[in-house]
């Protein structure tokens, strides 16, 4: 039999998850930048790296990486999901990583670390930039496949508690347009 | 064809080593290779990763799912993106050229090692963005052609009764009709009245009866095949078919009417009218049943899930068969 899903359409639930990838992504993109442009003698931007890591801890890991790990893998990892070699395990290590990386990038500001922001915030980028391709490529198809209607529909839901449990009214749109913002400096 | 396949067992190997290894063989494979995978699970995130980096470049085929190992295997294919602009600039050029014959050696190249399925799939997608029906059944004449030439015959390993070895063995039957059409038209054509031809007559007539007959061998193709193969993706072949029959169909009746109706027209007028039916088809349906048995039917056993011919069977039993079908 050749193994051939001809349903490749996004289901809901991990069309969301990948459209918030897409506002990381921006931040990621400028936080690379950023370390370029001091690798190349710009100097160091304090309130840049401070709002970088507000959208990181608000936005990627307590609004996005809190969907993905309360509701999406606990689906996943359910008795009666028939899920082959469940690549969640290696996803919530990489986002504890992601979270290291934060946290370093952090302290390396207050002690005005030069070189540990740097080391921090690419460690970052580069995790976060491999970690987006195989949730969009992998993960998140493998979900669509296993998880049935039902299920795509209660995860809906629960997205939507959620957040509006995390977030109270314009939060969201803040962080998407600081995402925007970011993606603006060259 | 000299492919070769390289076994891979995975199921000894420390989860961290796997992937490297995988795609380190992939790698080195060249165009009509193989790796087989034997494997203690079912490798979805793999087969999404190879989707994801290598789309259009591999077939992925199972050989064994479990329920302790699970076999299977990655063939590296030509690229069907790459493959998808080289057919449609050949769809251009017969635009214009309008000469299939001139572009027969291009299209060979390009067609000759793309499986039916795949032809199958990027032929959708190229409707899809707009190329029209009539340039698509331009493309499917050359394709044609080039198989011709190969004599290429794809080996299906079907067993007697299965739905599509029965209709195969109706278009032996319909080409063994043709050949008796060919030779007695010719009869026909060096007699100069209707005296002394009345076997022929009674020849042609029951040709062209059984002709009309192979209705039953279309309708299991529009009611149970084609749905069945449009339900798994396949659409643009189906409706090409469709539309032969279409254009078949009134041209098999007229013969009918026309070997039934003789004697109310002169002998040179009824001559005139049967060679041009008799022509026609002896061009048509051969060139139909070609596609079907060569391009179609092996599409619809790789698409088709095995378990779905035994309702197939039952439906096609329910419309019934034609009085020249062989055991089914």
């Amino acid at each position: 039999m050749i193994y051939n899903p001809y349903n490749t359409k996004m289901q809901e639930p991990t069309k969301i998850l990948s459209e918030e990838h897409q506002f990381i992504l921006k931040v990621i993109g400028a936080l690379n930048r950023e370390c370029d442009a001091i690798d190349n003698g710009k100097i160091l931007d304090k309130n840049f790296f401070e709002k970088a890591i507000d959208f990181i801890r608000n936005y990627a890991d307590k609004f996005h990486h809190a969907k993905e790990e309360d509701i999406l893998f606990k689906e996943l990892c359910k008795d009666d999901v028939n899920m082959h070699c469940n690549p969640t395990e290696q996803m919530l290590y990489e986002h504890d990583l992601g979270r290291n990386f934060v946290k370093g990038m952090e302290q390396a500001l207050k002690e005005n670390n030069k070189k540990k922001i740097l080391e921090n915030a690419r460690g970052y980028t580069q995790l976060l930039q491999d970690h987006i391709y195989k949730e969009d490529n992998i993960l998140y198809p493998m979900a669509d496949e296993a998880l049935n209607d039902k299920t795509q529909k209660s995860m809906l839901e629960k997205f939507k508690q959620a957040e509006s449990k995390r977030f109270t009214k314009g939060t969201k749109e803040k962080y998407l347009g600081l995402a925007n913002e970011f993606e603006k400096i060259k | 064809m000299n492919e070769l396949i390289k076994n891979l067992d995975l199921r000894n190997m420390p989860p961290f080593e796997r992937h490297s290894k995988i795609f380190g063989i992939w790698n080195s494979l060249k165009e009509g290779e193989t790796l087989r995978i034997t494997n203690d699970h079912d490798p979805k995130p793999l087969y999404y990763q190879f989707e994801a980096e290598h789309k259009g470049q591999f077939e992925w085929n199972y050989e064994k799912q479990g329920p302790e190992d699970w076999i299977f295997t990655i063939k590296r294919i030509s690229d069907k993106i790459d493959r998808k602009q080289e057919i449609k600039n050949l769809i251009k050029q017969l635009k214009t050229e309008g000469d299939v014959g001139r572009l027969k050696e291009k299209a060979k190249a390009i067609l000759n090692n793309i499986s039916p399925t795949d032809l199958g799939l990027i032929e959708q997608e190229i409707i899809e963005e707009g190329t029209t029906h009539e340039e698509m059944r331009k493309l499917c004449d050359v394709h044609l052609e080039v198989m011709k030439d190969n004599f290429g015959k794809v080996e299906m390993n079907l067993k007697p009764g299965h739905p599509i070895d029965t209709l195969m063995e109706e278009h032996k039957m319909i080409l063994e009709f043709i050949e008796k059409l060919q030779k007695t038209v010719n009869k026909l054509e060096s007699a100069k009245e209707f005296n002394n031809v009345s076997e022929e007559l009674d020849m042609l007539k029951h040709i062209a009866e059984h002709l009309v007959e192979a209705d039953k061998h279309h309708q299991r193709e529009e009611e149970v095949l084609f749905p069945m193969l449009e339900k798994f993706g396949v659409t643009e072949p189906p409706e090409i078919m469709r539309e032969e029959h279409e254009e078949l169909k009134p041209k098999k009746k007229e013969l009918y009417k026309t070997a039934k109706e003789c004697k109310e027209m002169s002998y040179p007028e009824f001559i005139r009218k049967v060679k041009e039916l008799a022509e026609y088809l002896i061009k048509e349906l051969p060139d139909h049943i070609y596609k079907e048995d060569n391009i179609l039917y092996p599409m619809a056993i790789q698409v088709i899930p095995k378990e779905r011919w035994n309702d197939i069977k039952k439906e096609c039993d329910k419309i019934g068969y034609c009085c020249f079908t062989p055991e089914h």
